[in-house]
C-alpha cells in the first residue's frame, strides 16, 4: 500500500467503527409506507429503463442489449387454488414499446435469493466461462471456441419494466407460466418465472427448441 | 426487473448497483434519517430524495456491497437529513462559506505527505472517528470516493466553494491534530 492507500484505508476503520451499529443490521422492524414504496417503484422504473432503440452492444458482461428488451409480461397466480393471487402485471401497450407495472395489490418480493439454479444441460461444445452469485442476481456464461455464447440469469420479480417490441415476439405456456421469446436472427432470449424468481437464457446463436431444452433442464445449486 | 437484466449487460452496470443499493441500504438510511428528523414521514421523504441524489452520482459509486458505500449512503441520508432541517444547513453554510478565516488547499500529495501515515495510522483513525462530521464527510467523497467538489456538492446539497473550503479546512484539521496544534 503507498501513503494515499494506507490513509484511505485508515479513513475506512474509522467509517467501519463510526457505522458499527448499521453493519450487520438489518433493521427488519422497520418498514416504509405505501406512499414511500409507490414512489420508489417509480424511481426504480426510471433508472432502470433502457430502450431497445438505443441499443448498442455492450460487450461488458458477455451480453448484448437484446437481452434487455424484454421480459415478464405475465399474470402470475399460485399453483396452489388456496393461496392468493401474487404478482399481477398491467402492461401499457404504446406505440414502440410496452409498460410493464406490478399492480399496487401484488405481493413483491425484495428478500434475497435463497434457492440459485444453474443449467444442467448445454449446447454442444458450450463450456462454463464464468459466473456471478449476488443476492439478488445469478448469471452463468457459457461460451463456445467461436465466442458464441449462452447466459443465464436468475433474479428476483421486484419491479415493473419498460420493453421495445420491434422484434420478434412470442408467448409461450412454460412450466404453467406465460413465458416469452424474443428473438432477432439467430440472437435469442427466452424469459420465464415462478411465484418467486424470473429466468431467463439468451444465445447468441441457437434457436427456440434449444433454447427451451436448455431451459427445462435448469437445476436447484446445491 | 429489467435492472436485473442491466446487470448482466454490464456487470458493474449503474442501474444494477442502484438496484442493489436500494435493497440493501434503504432500511439502514430510514434508521439514520429517522434519527434525525424523528418522524417517518419526513424520514421516508429524505431517504427518498437522497436515492435521486445516489441515482445521479451513482457513477461515483465503486463496489455496491462493501462498507465504504454503506457508509457514502448512511453521509447521504444524514446530509440530507440534516439539510431539511434547515437552520441547521443554513449554520453549516454560513460558517464555512462567510467564514472570515479562508483556508489555502494544501495540495493533497503534500497533505500525504504530511500525515506520515506509515508511523500514524492508528492516530489519524481516531482523529477521523472524532473530528466534525462537515469535514469527515467531504474528506471521505473526496478521497475515498474520489469525487470532485461538484460531485460532492450535489449529494450533499452544499455549495462548491463550501466543499472546497471544507476539503480545505478537513486537511488543515487533521495535519494539526496530528502535530498536536
Amino acid at each position: 500500500m503507498n501513503d494515499k492507500e494506507l490513509f484511505i484505508d485508515s479513513f475506512l476503520t474509522a467509517e467501519k467503527s463510526i457505522n458499527e451499529k448499521y453493519i450487520n443490521n438489518s433493521f427488519d422492524y422497520l418498514h416504509f409506507s405505501e406512499h414511500f414504496e409507490k414512489k420508489m417503484n417509480k424511481l426504480l422504473k426510471k433508472e432502470k429503463r433502457m430502450s431497445f432503440s438505443t441499443r448498442t452492444i455492450i460487450k461488458h458482461a458477455f451480453v448484448y442489449a437484446l437481452i434487455a428488451a424484454f421480459i415478464i409480461v405475465t399474470t402470475l397466480f399460485s399453483v396452489e387454488a388456496t393461496r392468493n393471487q401474487l404478482i399481477k402485471f398491467v402492461k401499457h401497450f404504446k406505440a414502440t414499446y410496452l409498460d410493464i407495472e406490478i399492480s399496487d395489490e401484488s405481493v413483491k418480493y425484495t428478500k434475497p435469493i435463497d434457492k440459485y439454479y444453474m443449467l444442467s444441460y448445454v449446447t454442444k461444445d458450450y463450456k462454463l466461462v464464468s459466473s456471478k452469485k449476488e443476492d439478488y442476481f445469478y448469471m452463468e456464461v457459457w461460451q463456445n471456441d467461436k465466442n458464441e455464447q449462452i447466459v443465464f440469469s436468475q433474479g428476483i420479480i421486484n419491479a415493473g419494466i419498460t420493453i421495445d417490441t420491434e422484434h420478434t415476439f412470442k408467448q409461450i405456456n412454460f412450466n404453467g407460466y406465460d413465458a416469452y421469446i424474443v428473438a432477432q436472427d439467430k440472437n435469442i432470449l427466452f424469459s420465464w418465472n415462478d411465484d418467486e424468481y424470473i429466468y431467463s437464457i439468451h444465445a447468441d446463436n441457437s434457436d427456440e427448441e434449444e433454447i427451451i431444452k436448455i431451459a427445462k433442464n435448469i437445476k436447484k445449486c446445491k | 426487473m429489467l435492472a436485473f437484466y442491466m446487470s448482466l449487460i454490464d456487470d458493474d452496470s449503474d442501474k444494477n448497483k442502484f438496484e442493489i443499493i436500494y435493497y440493501k441500504y434503504r432500511k439502514q438510511m430510514l434508521s439514520m434519517a429517522y434519527s434525525v428528523l424523528k418522524n417517518q414521514y419526513d424520514a421516508e421523504e429524505a431517504v427518498q430524495e437522497t436515492f435521486i441524489k445516489i441515482a445521479r452520482n451513482i457513477k461515483s459509486i465503486k463496489e455496491p456491497q462493501s462498507t465504504s458505500t454503506l457508509s457514502y449512503v448512511l453521509k447521504a441520508t444524514k446530509n440530507n437529513s440534516l439539510n431539511k432541517l434547515k437552520s441547521n444547513k443554513k449554520r453549516y453554510e454560513l460558517y464555512d462559506e462567510f467564514s472570515s478565516e479562508k483556508i489555502a488547499d494544501i495540495p493533497d500529495d503534500t497533505f500525504i505527505e504530511q500525515l506520515d501515515i506509515k508511523n500514524n495510522y492508528e492516530k489519524t483513525v481516531e482523529i477521523i472517528k472524532n473530528m466534525d462530521e462537515r469535514y469527515r464527510d467531504v474528506l471521505f467523497f473526496y478521497f475515498v470516493e474520489e469525487m470532485n467538489a461538484s460531485e460532492i456538492a450535489d449529494l450533499l446539497d452544499r455549495k462548491k466553494s463550501t466543499v472546497k473550503q471544507q476539503i480545505a479546512r478537513g486537511k488543515k484539521l487533521i495535519i494539526k491534530k496530528l502535530q498536536g496544534v
